[in-house]
């Protein structure tokens, strides 16, 4: 039997008395990367708030499942700790919070032990070097007063202390420049590379694709799935529209 | 830390630094030179009177907890000085500060910003007032007022500005927010819980954080 790293069945949200996604199944595998492309209003965001539980966000049907365990009615602090990382399009900006502070509190509650000062410096310190981040930025406060582009590397030094199973990025290059987007797709990459971690990308450009090729391409419209496919799909897309991909799937 | 514990109603001191105990209210120090005040304490219902004279230079950067239910705190500003102040209160009692800062003559800068956060019954009432007197010249002054509450009735600010010459620069400004849902969220998508989110997001607010970190080290 076939243990799927993380599934959707059935799934429908409603925001606000409003109903935003109907019935969505979606199944990514531990090592798969699948890319959620759609238009604005689609509903993409909307999945990825959901999956962390948001709380404006509602799961009126269906029910989400990673490594067999339903995970429909956690918490959001309860789904990081199983290794759900999730990075939006404007990551929030904490007033007099550092990157320090937040990542050893959240490393001990992962760990449930207290991370050594010294153990946790070094490893902060190797990878910002690995991410081509100052070191001084872990004595920030996380994302204050940051550029776009430093936001989206102060995330990527989480992901690389939190060390997840599941990422969410939502529209990650949204933002960047070109070599900040290099960077960041790269980063990402040599983590899927060391880690085999299952992601999934909401994307509108395909630039990012070809740093982290995806195994599937979803097409989102009005909250419903209407086409899966390879690579492809996505640069079908960025060449002819959504709309020569909009007949709805068997 | 350097402790200076002040016994007397008047004293001048010069190029300070470290934690400054007032025992005494009402009290009037004088400083001169290069000044840096890490902590202030004081007693309840007192009284301090600090005048930067000229060309003095403060950093004042203090945690209040659950402390000085009453303080009326006086900064005068005379010639040339520069003073950078941060005042963070943290309490689950009833605290009511009245601070003013007189700018007299010319070329100050002043920078007061004052950080709250009310806890369970606590409440804070805060007065703030900037006076720059007439004929001054090239002054600028910045007050900063910021409460974070989980009950919204309990901080009142009263910010108030008084400029009797139109060569300063002058800008004041005031907010009361409750702990942000985003900020909350955002905290929880790394693993920390609900209770331990706030308490980070509160410290953060009060620039008490990093200390920790810092000290632990």
């Amino acid at each position: 039997m076939v243990i799927f790293m993380f599934e959707m069945k059935n799934v429908s949200i409603k925001v606000q008395d409003k109903n935003i996604i109907e019935n969505l199944n979606l199944t990514i595998k531990k090592g798969e990367i699948h890319v959620l492309m759609g238009p604005n209003g689609a509903g993409k965001s909307t999945i990825c708030k959901t999956i962390m539980k948001h709380p404006n966000y509602e799961i009126t049907n269906g029910k989400i499942l990673l490594e067999e365990q339903d995970i429909t009615n956690f918490q959001t602090t309860e789904l990081a700790q199983l290794g759900i990382y999730y990075i939006s399009q404007n990551p929030t900006a904490i007033e007099g919070v550092t990157n320090a502070e937040m990542l050893r509190l959240a490393l001990n509650a992962k760990t449930g032990q207290k991370m050594g000062i010294f153990a946790f410096n070094k490893k902060c310190k190797e990878i910002a070097k690995k991410i081509n981040l100052p070191e001084s930025f872990l004595h920030r406060a996380i994302n204050d007063g940051m550029s776009g582009g430093e936001k989206k590397k102060n995330e990527l030094l989480h992901l690389w202390m939190l060390e997840p199973k599941l990422i969410l990025l939502d529209e990650i290059d949204s933002g960047l420049d070109v070599d900040a987007l290099k960077i960041v797709a790269s980063s990402i990459l040599d983590y899927y590379k060391e880690n085999q971690p299952a992601i999934l990308i909401i994307t509108h450009q395909i630039k990012i694709l070809d740093t982290l090729i995806p195994d599937y391409v979803h097409i989102l419209k009005n909250g419903q799935l209407l086409k899966s496919g390879p690579k492809e799909l996505a640069q079908e897309i960025e060449k002819n529209g959504f709309s020569s991909v909009f007949e709805p799937m068997d | 830390m350097n402790k200076i514990i002040i016994d007397e109603y008047e004293k001048e001191l010069t190029n300070i630094n470290g934690c400054l105990e007032i025992q005494q209210t009402p009290c009037h120090i004088h400083l001169y030179g290069n000044n840096l005040i890490s902590k202030l304490l004081v007693k309840n219902n007192s009284k301090l009177i600090l005048t930067l004279e000229n060309n003095a230079t403060l950093k004042l950067e203090t945690l209040w907890q659950n402390s000085n239910e009453n303080f009326e705190f006086i900064l005068n500003m005379t010639t040339k000085t520069n003073l950078d102040c941060r005042i963070n209160i943290e309490t689950e009692k009833h605290v009511n500060l009245n601070i003013q800062n007189n700018i007299q003559s010319d070329e100050n800068q002043s920078k007061i910003r004052i950080h709250v956060v009310t806890e369970k019954n606590g409440n804070c009432k805060i007065a703030a007032t900037g006076y720059i007197k007439a004929n001054t010249k090239k002054n600028e002054f910045l007050e900063e007022l910021k409460g974070l509450t989980e009950n919204e009735n309990s901080i009142t600010f009263l910010p108030n500005l008084i400029t009797e010459t139109n060569d300063v620069t002058a800008m004041h400004n005031a907010t009361i927010k409750g702990i942000d849902e985003e900020e909350l969220f955002y905290l929880t998508t790394k693993g920390i819980s609900e209770s331990k989110a706030k308490e980070l997001i509160k410290n953060g607010f009060l620039n008490k954080t990093d200390k920790e970190v810092n000290n632990e080290s």
